[in-house]
């Protein structure tokens, strides 16, 4: 028990960050969907130690949840805490942290492929059509991963043991990625020249601890910090990777301990709150061009809930945020009108974290 | 800290000075003898139980002949116990009347308890409060080393050699010094091995071998007591163990580079003053447990140390042979020091009990009240009874009901990352009625118990988490039950043929939560099976002996909404022995086989056990 809690614990701080949805910027992905997501992928994590890690998809046109997605399609089970989910090209790429592996499935959820020997990834993120990059827990390394092949052909070494979320942009200087180390000495985010996988340069933010990043429809990035239990406050920064200038950044209160951020289509942030003292949940939203903390929620959990994950439908703003009910039973998965009305909820299964959204 | 050591001293001190005045102790003797508690849903493993674990942990022995469930995450690795539906943190394990389990986390590890050590062994269920414990709201393990004052100078040695299948090796050694002053103990037990064994891997779906489970755990104990008249004993007792081990990887898991050490100290000493009406008895204890966890691949290197003083000191006074009454301190001071974190806790309680037999209409009465108070949390007042009624020599029926608390643990409060300074202490109320038998007719024997029990438990504490695990309150659990066990025997001639059937149907739901919405409401707490027995064949003749046992564990869910669960499995175990004597020595070769039926089952979600396996004891006595 306790050699379990020792990795787990090691491994809390970071996973709360969770991941958001890909909004990866390579331009082979596909787009956002033109009409209405008519479906909503939900990655869970399962109870870590367990092997429970599932998929589940909403349809939301029907109010229906199918669970064990994978399982059912593959007759063998997602593995240990998925982390993240992706989609380049034609596949999905699943990111299972403590199984140290991404399996590769095409859009009907049918396996294709497998890489192993990678120590607790994260995240991956395409970086042109042949290439994409893998963060990781644990270790200082990012994985490079060939595409075509689908194995790990070479590492980056990093400053620190922890790289988290990246996206991939052009800022004027050809294609470059810009990960989060996240480590409390760290108040930057790490440019990467991904044509000789270098790291090149780096862009200050308002906070220590950066571990969650996307970007704006104005090519700026923004950046998610904070490591409440070192004493490193949360912090929202925006910054332009053009002047390599902060635009404007948030303090977030000192009780709060921030979790998952997501990017609506219309520039709107979300971010997730928790205040483990009271354990009080909340979202935050931020709007285009808001230049203080919002004065309020844009919506507090129902009584009880674990708000976990969040994600917002690119195509009508709806935000969909999972409840993790302590990972040790079926979660639940809320969807919110863009003015924090709740619709309705699912219950999903154990642990629900990420999504993506598919027609 | 220093209040509770000085208030110590004073209780062990004092009655030192009495120590010139003289009494009739054989009177004390007696009335010590008949004010002796009736059993309190308490049993304690005979010789015939615990001959084929000798060479092993108490997991074996709690497994083969109780109804307590274990949480076994491996052959030879960490293994915890729960009793009656209960969580692990919620059970004792008392060292000759002392806590041991790491303050830190809350318990203590059965793999690391050799059978071999003590002399007496011991469950209790009923969640009764012993003196002067905390924490054990659902019951404790009793390790108790006996003392023997003779006449003349006597002594006993005695060495055990075991072999497994597995390549796993076990040597002890022990030796006892006695004569009418002194009992002086000195053990050495040593176990080693690959824990290496093939299985059926159902997570791939094919032979598999288990793989980095090499481990080492040497242990080392001193007993030692002085009773210079009838009316003072001095003991102290020293326990060192020092265990290495890797953890292998899970069925799921592709590769692993985890171990662990620990290495652990403890020291007990106690003074029993008797005279007259009076009994009085004092122990403190130290602990000092270190333990450290490695990943290789990950670079995680994490070391902590947890010391423990509990301090126990408890005056009785036999009003007559029927009633006694007393007062008892007990106080804990745990302390713990991970790299730059150091936190403790400190409670302490004091607690008046009474036990009458004959109250009226032939019944007898045990209570209790206890005041608690804590460096954190309340300060709760709790509180039990128990009424017994013996209807002739045959049946005993009882009623007990108690409140018990316990106090978050050091790592549910503050490990980092994931403890939880909010939680609350869960506070319990037990209450069991029951009905023990013993008839004996001619060469046959029966004895049988019966228990129904209800436990209801406040703020349940839970670890749980995927990424994020951390200890969380469930609102209230309530635990509830039937447990019986029925012992046959019949003896003739130099025939010994006994039965002994264990049967537990226990249900262990989440009754209110803090979670909206909550799936596990009226679910199962995981790892808690609902229905499990077992029975164990045991028959003799002269030196011969030859057990069969047969278990059933029923399903054990590992989520609390009931989704995922772990398969009930059956298991046969064959053993068999032969003893040799001559003169004052004694041989005795043991062959046993378990999982004669080659099983496929997991004693946790992804803790494969092995197929059928042997192995070989060498038991050697001499006494003088």
């Amino acid at each position: 028990m306790q050699t379990q809690k020792l990795i787990i614990l090691a491994l809390i701080l970071g996973l709360f960050f969770s991941c958001e949805k890909e909004r990866n910027t390579y331009v082979e992905n596909p787009p956002a969907p033109a009409g209405n997501s008519r479906y909503l992928m939900v990655g869970h994590e399962g109870a870590f130690g367990t092997n429970t890690a599932s998929l589940s998809l909403i349809d939301l046109e029907n109010n229906t949840v199918t669970n064990n997605v994978y399982q059912s399609k593959n007759l063998q089970a997602l593995g240990d805490v998925l982390q993240s989910m992706t989609r380049i090209g034609d596949f999905y790429y699943f990111v299972v942290n403590n199984s140290n592996k991404i399996l590769i499935t095409d859009t009907a959820f049918n396996k294709k492929a497998e890489i192993k020997n990678l120590t607790s990834p994260r995240y991956i993120t395409a970086v042109s059509p042949t290439k994409a990059y893998v963060s990781s827990l644990f270790t200082n390394r990012l994985y490079i991963i060939d595409l075509v092949s689908n194995t790990k052909i070479s590492e980056i070494q990093m400053r620190t043991n922890w790289t988290e979320q990246m996206v991939l942009i052009n800022d004027g200087g050809g294609d470059a990625v810009y990960i989060c180390e996240n480590d409390t000495a760290i108040n930057y985010i790490t440019k990467i020249d991904v044509n000789t996988n270098q790291l090149v340069d780096s862009i200050p933010i308002a906070g220590y601890a950066p571990s969650q990043i996307t970007r704006s429809s104005d090519g700026h990035l923004w950046v998610l910090a904070g490591n409440n239990f070192y004493g490193k406050q949360s912090t929202l920064t925006e910054v332009d990777p053009a002047t390599k200038k902060i635009i404007r950044s948030f303090t977030f209160d000192k009780r709060f301990t921030t979790g998952q951020m997501a990017l609506g289509p219309n520039d709107e942030k979300y971010v997730v709150v928790v205040d483990y003292a009271t354990n009080e949940y909340g979202v935050y939203k931020f709007n285009k061009g808001a230049a203080t903390m919002p004065a309020a929620y844009f919506t507090t959990t129902p009584s009880g809930a674990n708000f976990y994950g969040i994600a917002v439908n690119p195509t009508n703003g709806e935000v969909f945020i999972s409840d993790s009910k302590g990972f040790s039973q079926a979660g639940a998965v809320y969807r919110y009108t863009p003015s924090g009305v709740l619709l309705n909820n699912w219950t999903t299964a154990i642990g629900p974290s990420s999504f993506h959204f598919i027609q | 800290m220093k209040r509770a050591l000085r208030f110590w001293f004073v209780l062990i001190f004092v009655p030192l000075f009495s120590m010139a005045q003289n009494a009739d102790t054989t009177g004390m003797a007696k009335v010590l003898s008949k004010g002796k508690s009736e059993a309190n849903q308490t049993l304690t493993f005979d010789a015939l139980q615990k001959s084929f674990h000798l060479s092993q942990d108490a997991v074996a022995l709690l497994q083969a002949n109780t109804n307590v469930y274990v949480n076994n995450y491996g052959l030879g690795n960490l293994s915890t116990m729960s009793i009656r539906g209960s969580s692990v943190a919620q059970t004792a394990v008392l060292w000759n009347g002392l806590p041991i389990q790491n303050t830190m986390l809350g318990l203590a590890d059965l793999s690391t308890i050799p059978n071999f050590f003590f002399d007496e062994m011991s469950i209790q269920t009923a969640g009764y409060l012993e003196k002067g414990t905390f924490q054990s709201m659902a019951g404790s393990l009793n390790l108790k080393s006996t003392n023997q004052f003779t006449n003349q100078v006597g002594g006993l040695m005695q060495s055990i050699a075991g072999y497994e299948s597995f390549g796993n090796m076990v040597l002890g050694a022990k030796a006892k010094l006695t004569n009418r002053q002194w009992n002086a103990d000195v053990k050495y037990f040593n176990r080693q091995g690959g824990n290496a064994y093939r299985f059926y891997n159902f997570y791939h779906d094919a032979f598999d071998t288990l793989r980095d489970a090499f481990g080492v755990q040497e242990q080392f104990m001193v007993d030692l007591a002085y009773r210079p008249n009838l009316r003072h004993t001095f003991q102290l007792h020293y326990w060192h163990l020092a265990n290495r081990r890797k953890i292998a990887p899970l069925a799921f898991e592709t590769n692993n580079t985890r171990s662990e050490t620990n290495k652990i100290d403890r020291l007990g000493l106690s003074h029993e003053f008797m005279k007259n009406k009076l009994r009085w008895d004092s122990k403190i204890g130290l602990t000092i447990d270190s333990f450290g966890y490695q990943d290789a691949s990950i670079g995680l290197q994490s070391q902590a140390r947890v010391f423990n003083v509990p301090v126990i000191s408890n005056i009785s006074y036999y009003i007559h042979d029927n009633w006694d009454v007393g007062l008892t301190y007990s106080s804990q001071w745990s302390f713990y020091k991970q790299q730059q974190l150091n936190k403790e806790i400190f409670q302490s309680a004091v607690q008046f009990h009474i036990h009458r037999k004959a109250l009226v209409w032939g019944l007898s009465f045990q209570g209790y009240m206890q005041k608690i108070m804590a460096s954190i949390g309340q300060n709760p007042f709790v509180y039990g009874g128990r009424l017994g009624k013996e209807l002739g020599k045959r049946y005993e029926f009882f009623i007990a009901y108690n409140t018990n608390y316990r106090l978050p643990t050091l790592n549910e409060l503050y490990y980092f990352p994931g403890g939880n300074e909010q939680l609350t202490p869960e506070l319990a109320k037990n209450a069991s009625l029951g009905c023990d038998v013993t008839y004996e007719w001619k060469n046959w024997s029966l004895m049988n118990r019966s228990a129904i029990y209800s436990r209801c438990v406040q703020d349940w504490i839970l670890w749980s988490g995927s990424a994020i695990f951390f200890p969380d309150n469930i609102a209230e659990v309530w635990s509830r039950g039937i447990e019986n066990d029925i012992s046959v025997r019949y003896t003739k001639n130099y025939w010994d043929i006994r039965n002994d059937f264990f049967l537990s149907l226990s249900k262990a739901t989440s009754q209110r939560a803090y979670y909206s919405n909550d799936q596990s409401i009226h679910k199962q707490i995981p790892y808690v099976p609902q229905t499990s027995w077992r029975n164990n064949f045991f028959i003799s003749y002269k030196h011969t002996t030859l057990q069969c046992s047969y278990s059933y564990t029923g399903y054990r869910f590992f989520t609390r909404d009931e989704s995922q669960w772990v398969d009930p499995n059956q298991l046969l175990n064959c053993y068999i022995s032969q003893k040799i004597l001559f003169r004052n020595q004694q041989l005795e070769l043991q062959f046993k086989v378990n999982n004669l039926l080659n099983e496929r089952y997991e004693s946790l979600r992804g803790r494969i056990m092995p197929l059928r396996n042997y192995a070989i004891n060498l038991l050697y006595t001499r006494q003088h």
